[in-house]
């Protein structure tokens, strides 16, 4: 494909450390984004791949088009599983150097990937294998000398496997309800650090800009989960003495995500005092079981502070804690640790998409629209809300690559996959 | 007449950087804009709007607004992931474009305008 990718297909092998480069003909063969992808992931199959890539329009003015993702091997089934990468993450790997990247073998011991303007590089991470994904991101950071280095990290290597761990992006959630920690895990692999400051081409640009635009004019703004549903409506309620100000991922015009300040006060705008002020909430899920046991919201938000540290999956961890054990707890972290050794659950079962949008994970709705997302780049709960029609933004894919995409084809694509 | 933001209803999608840097280069990039969301400390989750004119830049903070001299957000200790946007093109107001600055034009939240 000439258009709206860069770079090649980085094969990184953590067993040997040696790094292969390959043209991505699969884009050509299965079309872009998630399809290609997961042709690179059946290849390397056997090799337990984590397989990073984006979509079609990720990166670009088209709105929301902020989403790449993270293929791992579901620990339960064997089958693929997808994990989103949105806020800056799948923009920083469009712009990475690279088309996607696949990470296969197992590290003898912990290394992280560095990828960057085409270069990608395994280096060791034996010195922070046992630091929590705060601190892994800021090494990281640090080491780099660049605080926008997009940063997907796992928690703590410390050989206990009994509890679901979820994968970071920085220092916030990332959906991964365990399949992508594991995969980390199994492979030595603390993070992958992405920062990308590359350029990519359109077909039709001028086209294709003002089409983006046009876009844009007619999606509005909102704020907060309630754009998910109803019961994520009541999580903001419940959570807005706390809210800072609201985020959004890349070129979106809504904004999700709310930051939520309970070390000081919400209102605070200015960047001197508490250094770490609170969380920017990524999913409601594991707040909705926390407020339904009684917890209040800064028990919950010191809950799910230390879950993203720990690099816990926090809807497991809220299912067995309870409000007597943050009460006495001097220490939340500490407390979250002993009820993580202490207690054995397994990965949720997972069909192929991270669901953060009705909790009915099989449903065929959700794989449909998940399907555009992944190849178009596009966050689906911006497809459900923008008001825009999936076929709409399919016939952008013309002016962006030249080539005519729609569901069909991309349904087509991926079912000679799976 | 200059772009400016008012950054506290800002959400940090980026939409004006990538904007701008399609008046530059007709391509997709975050490198070679000359407005720049400031995200270097997101554990705080701070964000302001920068842009850089040949004279100063115009530092929309969320607690309020400044225009300061080049150079002066180094001495003031801007990070690493602040100094690209020193050695950035000047906004030129998208220049020979009809519809104005491109990245009035993409913001969703209508941070930035022109006064």
């Amino acid at each position: 494909m000439d258009y709206m990718y860069s770079g090649d297909l980085a094969i990184i092998d953590l067993e040997s450390g040696e790094v292969d480069f390959r043209e991505f003909t699969e884009l050509d063969d299965y079309g872009p984004g998630f399809s290609s992808c997961l042709a690179v992931f059946k290849e390397y199959e056997e090799s337990d791949p984590v397989v990073i890539g984006s979509g079609l329009f990720t990166g670009t003015t088209v709105p929301a088009s902020c989403l790449g993702f993270v293929l791992a091997k579901d620990s339960d089934s064997d089958r693929v599983f997808t994990v989103p990468l949105n806020l800056y993450a799948g923009v920083e790997v469009k712009f990475s150097g690279f088309s996607a990247v696949a990470i296969i073998g197992n590290a003898s011991s912990p290394v992280y990937v560095w990828l960057h303007d085409g270069v990608a590089d395994v280096l060791d991470a034996s010195n922070f294998a046992s630091s929590d994904t705060w601190n892994t991101t800021d090494l990281i950071r640090s080491e780099m000398g660049d605080r926008l280095v997009q940063v997907i990290s796992c928690g703590p290597f410390d050989n206990s496997h009994q509890f679901p761990k979820s994968a970071s992006i920085n220092y916030w959630g990332s959906l991964d309800p365990g399949h992508v920690a594991a995969s980390f895990f199994r492979k030595n692999l603390k993070a992958v650090a992405i920062r990308g400051l590359g350029m990519i081409d359109a077909a039709d640009p001028d086209a294709f800009f003002s089409s983006s635009l046009e876009f844009l004019k007619r999606c509005k703004p909102e704020n907060g989960f309630a754009l998910w549903n109803e019961q994520a409506a009541k999580i903001d309620e419940w959570v807005m003495p706390l809210v800072h100000r609201y985020r959004s991922c890349y070129g979106c015009p809504m904004a999700c995500f709310p930051f939520l300040k309970y070390r000081e006060q919400p209102s605070v705008l200015s960047s001197e005092g508490v250094e770490e002020p609170g969380i920017l909430l990524t999913a409601y899920h594991a707040l909705k079981l926390l407020k339904e046991k009684g917890f209040n919201p800064k028990e919950a938000m010191g809950v799910l502070e230390a879950c993203l540290k720990m690099g816990l999956e926090a809807i497991a961890l809220s299912s067995v804690i309870e409000p007597d054990a943050i009460k006495a707890s001097e220490n939340i972290v500490e407390t979250v640790k002993t009820i993580q050794k202490e207690n054995r659950i397994a990965i949720a079962p997972s069909a192929m998409f991270a669901n953060w949008y009705s909790g009915e994970e099989n449903s065929a709705f959700w794989e449909t629209l998940n399907r555009a997302a992944y190849t178009l780049g596009i966050c689906p709960i911006f497809l459900i809300k923008s008001g825009i029609d999936i076929s709409e933004f399919y016939r952008l894919s013309g002016l962006a690559c030249q080539t005519d995409f729609d569901q069909e084809s991309v349904d087509a694509s991926i079912n000679r996959l799976i | 007449m200059r772009v400016k933001a008012r950054a506290i209803v800002c959400t940090g999608c980026g939409l004006c950087e990538i904007a701008c840097g399609y008046h530059r280069d007709e391509a997709f990039s975050l490198l070679s804009s000359s407005v720049m969301i400031y995200r270097a400390e997101e554990k705080k989750n701070y964000f302001a709007v920068i842009v850089k004119t040949d004279e100063d830049l115009f530092v929309g903070r969320p607690e309020g607004e400044q225009v300061m001299k080049l150079g002066e957000l180094q001495k003031a200790g801007g990070g690493a992931s602040a100094k690209p946007i020193l050695i950035r093109e000047s906004c030129d107001m998208c220049e020979g474009r009809e519809e104005g600055p491109l990245c009035v034009k993409a913001c969703p939240r209508n941070v930035l305008f022109v006064e």
